[in-house]
């Protein structure tokens, strides 16, 4: 891997974290957005900012995550892979532990005055969907929580990716035996939202498709030929503006509605990481010579990891003391996420100075 | 008994006596609001206020206003019934089980979703062809099916089965009567009346009592006497027991008992039960009202316990009361709805009676007319409370304030001799009634200009006829605030009494309908065709004078017959409609029945205490309340029956009842019953009628949102809140969130209809609010969703831009594609020149310039030179040959290609004396080939025929030309020499061959071998 590649790895991750905070930060009545969504309520600035962000234009970040995840992967396949699997424990599932269990105790701390608990109850992101204190669920409930069901519910990426790089031997095998039958197979299971236990099928295929790039040895840094900003960024963004006007304008889920939503968004993603990647070779390179911008990148991962539940939390408060201020959904949407975005990256250069060592552990090594 | 009530009075002394009841409304078939029978057999009101109505043609809805029947014609429901609903039980919410005796069949009807399911009946015995059928509904909302003789089911939900009843255990062989099945919710027991005894199952200790088996030794169950045949039991708050029984054997009439808990019977609560019917009679079932009242009715019976008068009172049509009262043969069910009203479900209709929540709160009473006439012409209470009527031609009649009839010793003493011998009959032809306030003599006004003047105290009446009255009748006496008494008379003159002296105040010419002494001291004067006076009580001046004359402030008309004095500043003149004269300001406004007035004949006005005008109107009795301005109508749902006849006279008594009477009628009531302060039910969507088309508002309503297509955009929306008595006095709000911006006052349709709407989403939201002004708790909404037609939705508008886009896209690449090609292809062409001809005209220049030197001194070197140019000009001219036919388009096809190169290949080898044979694949033909393949084709083709002519010392050259496996084979075999592939230099000629091959992403085979021969073959990749 080049100097600029890895570069450009490193700012499409954090810009793909950041970005995470405007999608985990809407507030339309939909509590979960799915790809074939419909909003059942008036289609406002607002409402359609939200939609069109949260479950259309930032819908390339996962997809983008899991390519550089298996192509980084990929490319230490030299060393023993009970060596690999080994690191990966302490850079995947440890943090994975310790931001659930500091999730819980965020929680935990919210719930101990009248106005942070009332934001908790109503933020109601409980896996379990039980949004009593901890108080009253008890330690059974509080310690099945923080192994299987976290509060910080965005955690369940590394726990994929940990499950993932187990299975690599697998995936390794299949992309070179049957490459076209393995990639359709995962297609379909990304189309069509198929999962098995622990084993997230969202990921799969582009997890799969980092490694075959890698093996395939694909100049990632190059425009190839075929390649068109002018088509790409018109499929990418003409694609999600027609999907988020049918989901507020289309009147009920139906299987046609669900497979036209479907094309929309493998389309749209499509393009969408095709654009990006391909697009952004000055900002890369502008960005990564600013040291403001590699010093913030650096805490990509405490963004990730402590985004959730604060954000939540957050805004019920900006609901709480916003309500009756004209657009305040929209300001919540713009600013809540801007605010615990700051934060995280305030904890995370604190954490970073006072406890380098703990900073180290707990990050997987990352942002040093 | 409470609530409005019915009484019939007879008034004379010898007779006196009353009979009250209920004021009844039939809703029938005739009232054409939907009933469909007059047969009506069960009652149920629903949570939302609705009356569900099972008649003889089936199940109906009632909002208030009219009967709907639905039907259940769709997907998973069974046909609801048109038989007779016999009973309506509610199952859940939202559900009723429905019992249709003619089908013998048991369904569950869903309100809001609209369907309804046939019950099975899983019953262990059979069921016979007389056995009847009852449901009760008990605790947890159980509901029982009893089978009379047989044995309890209980409705099992999830199977949608009666299934049998196993939480009590009646003796074997006794059988459970039909009505006797009774659930005692203070003790958590339930009764059942059995042909061989009761059965009481206690729910706590889960035993079940009888005579045989009696733990607890209730005195009940000793009482040998009404151990048998039990067909009906009751149990009332007052924890008296009833129960009816039949014989067993032979006839006779039905047994009712009442005893109380000790097993006594009650033989004084009894009193009136067996009251003597018009002919064969069934008590057949119980009712309490939520005000203690026991109703019992069935066949020929329908009677009610008065706690007053301790004993029944059988309801049923008086002589003159036919019209408010109930008309049956059956009575089939009675309850009472949310308001307090009781509906009665007849054989011969449907009965409504208003029952209010205060004592006696309003009357209407009637005087009996066969009897006797009674013209009430004035009222007059006493400080003992009697109420004295004025009766024109019968002097004065006196009813106590508990409506029994006294003797009335006014007239009682005869007239002086010194007055005309008719002067006592003349003198009781009453017109009016006034007590003086400083004496407590009561002044009479009769016929003939009689004065009679009654002292209470030593029950003397003075006759005298002062002749200032001029023998005129007297029409109206009234006393101002200084005590003057004020006569005015049917001749005209207005008449001052002050100080033991008459006075004429005025002659008017006309008849004095009313003297109002008014706060102020002045004294208003209503007259025949005069308008209405003004005058100063001290000095009698005409202060103002009103009248119809057609100008600004004039009344309405001029003949008015009643007076009142709304504030400080305001007098109300009843004449025409109201007028409400501001006499500080001398302005009349007028309110009319475009105001809401039921009738622009206003007879009488009275204030009451709540600063309420009462007006009786030639079209019964309003409210007008002059701070929010509403005139509200009162009428028989309130209990108000006689109103339009009540327009003689008024009074407003000490407690604040407002009295109106006329002929042989008079309607009191108490003005604080008619103030509701509790909020009205929120208002139902009652119909949405789209175009034409009626849809089931219930299952709208259980929509998020109603869709309707971009077509369906005109439609009406019908509500109302479900109070039968206040409904029509209720002011409706509405307001269609996405058009309308603020709330808009209803009509009294009750309906909103929407035209043409554009698409988009809306929401219609309605409240009420009562006449005080107490509005709804919510407000009832829903939702619309107008879709737009595709074409016009923004998805469709931002795909066909993407389209657009995308197109806009395409034609700009073709152009620079096209652009490209051009650019190619003249690049092409100037390398081909500075390839092909450039050198070649380089060295054609050199030759020229070398021969042109030796042109001179050898001539054998300049022929070779000119050789040379020669050569090179005939090969720069086939360059140049190749370079325009390659690019002309007309040569495009492979047929062209092919000829040419036969055409090469025969002048060549023809040259060297070279057989040919040149051989063409038919479906070489239809291949397509781009300018540059065919002209790499083509020079490929020529350097090897070339290579075949000059070095392979050949006699037979085959060229074929063929197509394989989506490529096109060119093959040029010769039979010459053949050379050794592997050691041959390849030279440029064998180079360019490769290359050329390879810009057509084909490529080149050549077989030879030394003495062999040698074979070129070409395959190009093309797209047939």
């Amino acid at each position: 891997m080049n100097r600029f590649l890895s570069q450009k790895f490193r700012f499409y991750s954090f810009i793909a974290i950041a970005l995470l905070l405007f999608v985990h930060g809407y507030n339309l009545q939909v509590a979960y957005l799915e790809p074939f969504s419909l909003v059942k309520e008036p289609m406002t600035i607002t409402t359609f900012t939200e939609y069109f962000l949260a479950n259309g234009l930032l819908r390339f970040r996962l997809p983008m995550l899991f390519i550089f995840s298996g192509y980084i992967f990929a490319m230490q396949d030299r060393k023993p892979f009970g060596e690999r699997i080994r690191r990966r424990f302490n850079t995947l599932i440890l943090p994975y532990f310790v931001w659930g269990a500091v999730g819980l105790g965020i929680t935990w701390l919210w719930q101990q005055f009248p106005i942070t608990a009332k934001a908790v109850q109503d933020a109601g992101i409980d896996q379990l969907g039980d949004n009593r204190p901890y108080s009253e669920i008890g330690w059974g409930g509080i310690l099945y929580r923080w192994v299987f069901a976290p509060v910080s519910f965005q955690l369940w990426f590394v726990r994929s990716l940990f499950i993932y790089n187990l299975l690599y031997p697998v995936f390794k095998w299949a992309i070179g035996r049957m490459a076209p039958i393995w990639f359709g197979l995962l297609f379909l299971m990304w189309v069509s939202f198929t999962s098995f236990p622990l084993i997230e099928g969202q990921g799969l295929f582009f997890f799969s498709l980092g490694i075959w790039i890698y093996r395939q040895n694909y100049p990632l840094d190059k425009v190839p030929k075929w390649f068109s900003y002018y088509l790409t960024w018109l499929f990418f963004v003409g694609l999600v503006v027609i999907k988020t006007f049918m989901a507020f304008e289309l009147e009920e889920q139906t299987t046609a509605t669900r497979i036209v939503f479907s094309v929309l968004h493998v389309i749209s993603v499509s393009a969408g990481i095709l654009a990006i990647w391909f697009s952004g070779d000055k900002v890369v390179k502008w960005a990564m010579n600013q040291r403001w911008f590699t010093w913030a990148a650096a805490f990509a991962f405490i963004i990730y990891a402590l985004h959730i539940p604060l954000l939540p939390y957050v805004t019920q408060l900006f609901y709480r003391y916003g309500t009756g201020v004209p657009n305040y959904r929209l300001i919540t949407y713009i600013f809540a996420p801007t605010l615990v975005l700051f934060v995280c990256i305030a904890v995370g250069a604190l954490f970073r100075k006072i406890a380098p060592k703990a900073y180290g552990l707990t990050t997987g090594g990352r942002g040093f | 008994m409470r609530g409005l009530t019915l009484l019939l009075l007879v008034l004379l002394a010898a007779t006196a006596q009353s009979q009250r009841g209920l004021a009844f409304i039939r809703l029938s078939t005739d009232d054409r609001i939907g009933l469909a029978s007059n047969v009506v057999t069960a009652l149920y009101q629903d949570e939302k206020g609705f009356i569900w109505t099972g008649t003889a043609n089936g199940l109906q809805r009632f909002d208030g206003g009219k009967f709907i029947q639905f039907n259940t014609a769709k997907e998973g429901s069974d046909p609801l019934p048109d038989a007779p609903t016999e009973q309506i039980v509610p199952a859940g919410p939202s559900s009723l089980i429905l019992f249709t005796p003619h089908l013998r069949e048991f369904g569950l009807f869903h309100t809001r979703q609209l369907t309804y399911k046939r019950i099975a009946l899983k019953n262990k015995r059979p069921i016979g062809a007389r056995d009847e059928f009852r449901l009760y509904r008990i605790a947890g909302g159980k509901v029982l099916l009893s089978i009379m003789g047989h044995e309890l089911l209980q409705y099992d939900s999830a199977s949608n089965a009666f299934v049998p009843y196993t939480e009590v255990a009646v003796p074997a062989g006794w059988r459970i009567g039909l009505g006797a099945v009774f659930e005692d919710k203070l003790k958590n027991q339930l009764w059942l009346g059995c042909d061989s005894g009761l059965v009481v199952y206690d729910r706590a200790s889960k035993q079940t009592w009888t005579k045989h088996n009696n733990p607890r030794k209730l005195p009940i169950f000793a009482n040998t006497k009404i151990q048998n045949n039990i067909t009906e039991l009751y149990i009332d708050a007052k924890r008296r027991l009833w129960i009816f029984s039949w014989p067993s054997w032979g006839t006779g009439g039905q047994y009712k008992f009442c005893l109380d808990s000790t097993g006594r019977f009650l033989d004084r609560d009894t009193v009136g039960l067996n009251y003597p019917g018009p002919g064969y009679s069934e008590y057949r079932h119980f009712y309490e009202t939520k005000d203690g009242t026991l109703w019992v009715y069935g066949l020929n019976t329908f009677i009610s316990y008065d706690d007053a008068s301790g004993s029944f009172y059988h309801n049923k049509a008086e002589e003159g009361f036919t019209s408010l009262s109930v008309d049956y043969k059956l009575i089939n069910q009675i309850i009472q709805d949310r308001d307090g009203s009781l509906w009665i479900a007849t054989d011969k209709g449907l009965y409504f009676a208003a029952y209010g929540s205060t004592e006696q709160s309003t009357n209407n009473l009637i005087f009996s007319s066969s009897k006797e006439q009674v013209s009430i012409t004035d009222i007059l209470q006493m400080p003992n409370g009697d109420y004295w009527f004025a009766c024109w031609g019968a002097g004065v009649k006196i009813i106590r304030p508990d409506f029994s009839v006294t003797k009335s010793e006014v007239f009682v003493q005869k007239p002086p001799p010194a007055l005309p011998p008719d002067a006592w009959n003349v003198a009781r032809h009453l017109w009016t009634l006034c007590r003086q306030s400083s004496t407590g003599k009561v002044w009479m006004g009769s016929n003939g200009g009689y004065l009679s003047i009654y002292d209470p105290a030593t029950k003397q009446t003075e006759y005298t006829r002062p002749p200032i009255l001029n023998n005129h009748t007297i029409r109206f006496i009234g006393e101002d605030t200084k005590g003057r008494m004020w006569l005015g008379t049917y001749g005209g003159r207005v008449v001052k009494w002050e100080n033991g002296a008459f006075t004429l105040v005025h002659d008017l010419g006309t008849v004095v309908y009313k003297i109002f002494p008014d706060k102020d001291g002045w004294i208003w004067v209503a007259t025949h065709e005069k308008g209405l006076y003004a005058l100063d009580g001290e000095t009698g001046r005409i202060l103002q004078h009103y009248t119809a004359n057609g100008k600004a402030n004039s009344l309405m008309f001029n003949s008015g017959t009643d007076i009142e004095q709304l504030d400080d500043s305001t007098m109300v003149f009843g004449a025409g409609g109201i007028n409400l004269i501001n006499k500080r300001r001398k302005t009349v406004r007028r309110l009319t029945t475009e105001e809401g007035l039921p009738s622009n004949t206003v007879m009488r006005l009275r204030m009451d205490n709540n600063g309420h005008l009462w007006v009786v109107t030639a079209n019964g009795l309003c409210r007008y309340n002059p701070i929010n301005n509403r005139i509200t109508p009162y009428g028989r749902r309130d209990g108000i029956v006689l109103a339009e006849q009540t327009n003689a006279t008024d009074y407003r008594a000490a407690d604040g009842s407002l009295l109106f009477a006329g002929e042989n009628s008079l309607v009191m009531f108490d003005p604080n019953t008619y103030l509701n302060f509790q909020p009205p039910p929120d208002v139902s969507i009652t119909d949405f009628r789209l175009f034409n088309q009626y849809l089931p508002a219930d299952s709208l309503l259980n929509l998020p949102q109603v869709k309707l297509q971009s077509d369906q955009n005109s439609f009406s929306i019908y509500f109302s809140s479900i109070s039968f008595v206040q409904r029509d006095k209720m002011t409706y709000y509405y307001k269609m969130e996405g058009i309308d911006k603020e709330w808009i006052q209803s009509d009294v349709s009750k309906l909103v209809s929407y035209s043409l709407l554009p698409p988009g989403r809306y929401t219609f939201k309605v409240y009420c609010e009562t006449i005080e002004g107490i509005r709804t708790k919510g407000v009832t909404q829903i939702k619309f969703t107008i879709l737009p037609p595709f074409w016009r939705t923004k998805w469709f508008i931002s795909s066909m831009l993407f389209l657009i886009a995308l197109a806009i896209y395409g034609i700009h690449n073709m152009r620079v594609n096209r652009l490209l090609a051009v650019e190619k292809l003249r690049n092409r062409v100037a390398r081909d020149l500075h390839d092909d001809m450039g050198s070649t005209l380089s060295t054609i220049n050199i030759l020229s310039s070398m021969a042109k030197t030796k042109m001179s001194t050898d001539a054998v070197k300049t022929t070779e030179y000119l050789s040379k140019i020669s050569d090179n000009s005939q090969r720069m001219m086939e360059a140049m040959d190749d370079i325009v036919w390659s690019i002309k388009p007309s040569n495009d096809s492979m047929q062209r290609i092919t000829a040419r190169m036969r055409e090469f290949a025969t002048n060549v080898l023809e040259a060297k004396d070279i057989e040919l044979q040149f051989s063409v694949s038919e479906e070489v033909h239809d291949v397509k080939l781009n300018m540059e393949a065919r002209r790499d084709l083509f020079l490929v083709f020529k350097e090897a025929v070339n290579n075949a002519a000059k070095y392979s010392k050949a006699d037979q050259v085959s060229v074929c030309v063929e197509l394989h496996k989506r490529a096109l084979v060119l093959t040029v075999q010769d039979n010459g020499r053949g050379f050794d592939v592997a050691s041959a230099d390849g030279g440029n000629g064998l180079g360019n061959m490769q290359k050329r091959a390879d810009a057509m992403n084909g490529r080149v085979r050549i077989v030879s071998q030394p003495g062999e021969g040698t074979k070129v073959t070409v395959l190009v990749p093309v797209k047939h």
